[in-house]
């Protein structure tokens, strides 16, 4: 096996590290800027949470009614629709019994690590934001008529990071 | 330490966001080389330096004294960086082993030897132990001396010299083991 000089192994170490690390290089004062100056948003417990539960219960609500397949009583007629033959207010939508509508979902997210943040806790967080479009298209045949609606939600998730 | 740095360290205690900038500055180099010698990682090193700014800053009234603040934050980043290790650990055991690791800098026109070369080299930096991959680190990407790195390490520079010389002497002579000639990725 061919010896390695010192200015070889010098060389090599050089542009290993320097190809390694050279990206992370200058992250690491902006972020500080951004986050812990007096401008810069401290999230609190609470708010993280109730911020994440409301996002978890409009999601639930949501997915419920399209799961359910009233998406078109909860435009049209109502809820009480389903208890009546003939409902109060005529359907703007209206879905025959036996011929559901078709319907079209497309379901699109992305998540963005943000990276480190503080908490009004003194700790440090991770920041993780999810970006959500959720896309319903109902085709009714009778009536000719789609409807289309888009449904976005942005949560921000924070992970406590471990400290010592 | 120089007077200047010490004068920013003051600065930043007082409350001053961008001396304590000025300071990441001028340790983020040093910072990168200890974390991605435990993390062995850039991201993960990275994201560690970016945390353990944050907690020094929180921290920078408990700093004794300004001349400290060098060690005193190389403490705060090997914590960090040994937190981001053990959980990437975790992350692999749950997912049954070693994730397979996917080069995000391949460069297709890059001659594989090189390629190949990289990869010995980076296998034979793991074979060494922290804090020797942090001394060739500091070394290498810092460029810093022995001086610098035992104030840096808490080490004498004695210490420090005699694992840079063994350490460089393992490397080589891993890399003389393989069968892929590194002079020729240089």
């Amino acid at each position: 096996m061919p010896r390695l000089t010192d200015e070889q192994l010098d060389a090599l170490l050089d542009e290993h590290y320097g190809r390694e690390l050279a990206a992370q290089e200058g992250r690491a004062a902006g972020h500080f800027l951004r986050t812990a100056s007096p401008g810069a948003r401290h999230w609190r417990p609470m708010a993280r949470w109730s911020a994440g539960l409301a996002a978890g219960a409009l999601a639930a609500c949501v997915a419920m009614i399209i799961l359910h397949g009233r998406i078109g009583d909860w435009f049209g007629s109502g809820r009480g629709a389903q208890a009546t033959s003939q409902p109060a207010i005529p359907p703007r939508m209206p879905v025959a019994a036996n011929q559901p509508a078709r319907r079209e979902q497309t379901f699109e997210w992305d998540t963005i690590d943000e990276g480190a943040v503080l908490g009004s806790d003194g700790g440090t967080l991770r920041q993780l934001r999810r970006v959500e479009f959720q896309r319903v298209r109902l085709f009714d045949a009778d009536g000719k008529t789609v409807f289309e609606t888009t449904i976005p939600r942005e949560r921000v998730m924070l992970i406590q990071a471990k400290t010592y | 330490m120089d007077q200047a740095t010490a004068d920013l360290v003051i600065e930043a205690r007082r409350g001053s966001h961008e001396a304590f900038a000025e300071l990441i500055r001028r340790y983020e180099r040093a910072a990168l080389a200890v974390a991605h010698a435990i993390t062995r990682d850039a991201h993960a090193a990275g994201d560690a330096v970016q945390e353990a700014f944050l907690k020094a800053w929180q921290s920078l009234a408990g700093l004794e004294s300004a001349g400290r603040f060098g060690p005193w934050l190389i403490g705060i980043v090997r914590n960090k960086a040994t937190d981001h290790y053990r959980a990437a650990k975790r992350r692999d055991r749950r997912h049954g082993g070693e994730m397979p690791e996917i080069p995000d800098d391949a460069d297709p026109s890059d001659p594989l030897h090189r390629q190949e070369t990289r990869r010995l080299l980076a296998d034979a930096l793991a074979g060494l132990d922290d804090t020797s991959r942090m001394i060739v680190s500091l070394r290498y990407y810092e460029g810093l001396g022995g001086r610098e790195i035992g104030a840096m390490l808490d080490m004498s520079v004695a210490a420090v010299e005699m694992r840079l010389s063994r350490a460089r002497r393992e490397l080589k002579e891993m890399l003389e083991r393989s069968d892929v000639n590194p002079a020729v990725g240089i």
